[in-house]
């Protein structure tokens, strides 16, 4: 993200999110006592760093990778915190703390459920971090799904791709919009069947990275199926919880995730639409979906993945295989020369010249070369 | 795992897969395991998932590839005893 898109962002989620932040600041007086030891993950403003203080921590670690940091520091500057936050920019599966914590709290949430990698990042950090016994807010969340009737969504996001553009077809491309998650915000009346829960993920206990499951739902009404309607309702704290469900997402604000089918499908009052939902951490993500008349087997039949048409480049997707073999491209053959020569003794000029002189095939401009040198240095140097 | 020339086997159903150049790349959406089959396993993985028996598959690759019959045997049930430990295959009825 850009510093426009962060600051866009953070003023979205501090100002215009609903009553979330006054469910967090409820469960974490709950969950946090005095004295307490805190880890925020992915504190982004350092908005819940704050609350943990004001509930009493005496130490709170605010982790977040992105240039977001800077804003949590910023913030917290002005606050008779500040002595007791240490920012941390890295990824928390990075990282070692000196000391265990008593409370692990963090908004990592997306439309459906957690951020991309989200679960991975909040169960290493409660097994590596967290005080046996210690307290997680949220401790549990749980998805929902919804048929929908979403016809302008449908046509703005899917049918888009339908179109000739100066005599260019687009319709290639429409394969790789109908098998990726969208974003929408859908209100009550565009659900043809109250959200069903599909699974719910228990933080405090579960290690397993894919969550999913099965509903079905009966169509209160006719209308055009055009997909499922993802969200969630995260559990805070004991009687403290959020959510995005249409027509409640007053605790947040946040759009849902929308999973389009192929073929918008009529259904009829009565019609039983059976949906499936699977997702490894956000990685890929899987919806299948049957409709059926009532006692009648399916007559539309649909399965969608994120895995089928992303237009990922080959190498990439063979790149994840656990038995993929990997050698050094000529990049990598670059990179560990430059690395061998990160010792002190050279500046970073010196270290440019040496790059174009011997590497101006793979960087084939000063601004290359430089920009490859700068992107070494911030990760390793 | 046992495995013979007799058997079948199909995709288990949390698998994705999905071909890349004449080459493919598996997902185990449940354990997150990614595999890759070069292009002569694509063409037995396209194979087996008609579920025809391996000797089937066998005799359809052996037309197909210059290999000696015993070692695309060997090969083929190695494969398939590797798909079927990751969960990506499942284990089917004989075809005996």
């Amino acid at each position: 993200m850009s510093d426009y898109d962060l600051l866009q962002f953070h003023a979205f989620c501090l100002t215009n999110t609903g009553t979330r932040l006054t469910q967090y600041a409820r469960a974490i007086s709950t969950r946090v006592r005095d004295g307490d030891v805190v880890l925020d993950l992915g504190t982004g403003s350092g908005l819940l760093a704050v609350l943990a203080c004001r509930a009493g921590a005496r130490r709170v670690y605010a982790i977040e990778t992105s240039d977001a940091i800077r804003f949590g520091e910023l913030l917290a500057s002005a606050t008779e915190f500040k002595d007791r936050i240490e920012f941390i920019q890295a990824a928390s599966t990075q990282l070692v703390l000196p000391e265990r914590v008593d409370a692990i709290v963090g908004d990592i949430h997306d439309t459906f459920g957690l951020q991309t990698g989200g679960l991975a990042a909040f169960f290493d950090a409660r097994d590596r971090f967290l005080k046996p016994g210690g307290a997680l807010v949220p401790c549990a969340i749980q998805l929902l799904v919804a048929p929908v009737e979403a016809a302008e969504l449908y046509a703005s996001e899917i049918d888009v791709w339908t179109r000739r553009v100066h005599d260019v077809d687009l319709s290639p491309i429409r394969p790789l919009a109908v098998n990726q998650m969208h974003a929408a915000k859908f209100d009550r009346e565009q659900v043809l069947a109250p959200p069903c829960a599909l699974a719910t993920i228990d933080l405090e206990r579960s290690n397993v990275l894919h969550a999913g499951g099965h509903a079905v739902a009966t169509a209160l009404r006719g209308g055009i199926l055009h997909g499922v309607c993802g969200c969630f309702v995260t559990t805070l704290a004991e009687s403290v919880v959020m959510g995005n469900a249409p027509g409640e997402g007053d605790t947040t604000n946040f759009a849902q995730a929308f999973f389009p089918l192929n073929t918008p499908t009529p259904v009829l009052e009565g019609d039983r639409i059976s949906m499936a939902v699977d997702t490894y951490d956000g990685h890929v993500t899987r919806w299948r979906l049957d409709v059926a008349r009532p006692g009648a087997s399916p007559h539309a039949r649909f399965d969608h993945s994120t895995f089928g048409d992303l237009p990922l480049p080959a190498r990439t997707l063979r790149r994840n295989a656990n038995d993929y073999r990997p050698t050094l491209t000529p990049r990598g053959v670059m990179e560990r020369a430059l690395l061998d020569r990160f010792d002190g003794t050279r500046s970073a000029a010196e270290l440019e010249t040496w790059l174009r002189e011997h590497y101006d095939g793979l960087l084939p401009s000063e601004r290359a070369a430089e920009a490859f040198l700068k992107a070494t240095i911030e990760r390793c140097g | 795992m046992d495995v013979t020339l007799a058997d079948r086997v199909t995709v288990h159903p949390s698998v994705l897969c999905r071909e890349l150049g004449g080459e493919t790349v598996l997902l185990h959406l449940e354990s997150g395991v990614y595999f890759g089959l070069d292009a002569v396993g694509t063409r037995a993985w396209n194979l087996l998932v008609q579920e025809l028996t391996l000797a089937e598959v066998c005799a359809v690759m052996l037309d197909e590839f210059d290999v000696a019959a015993h070692v695309l045997q060997d090969d083929l049930t190695a494969l398939v005893r590797d798909l079927c430990e990751k969960h990506l295959l499942v284990p089917g009825r004989s075809g005996a």
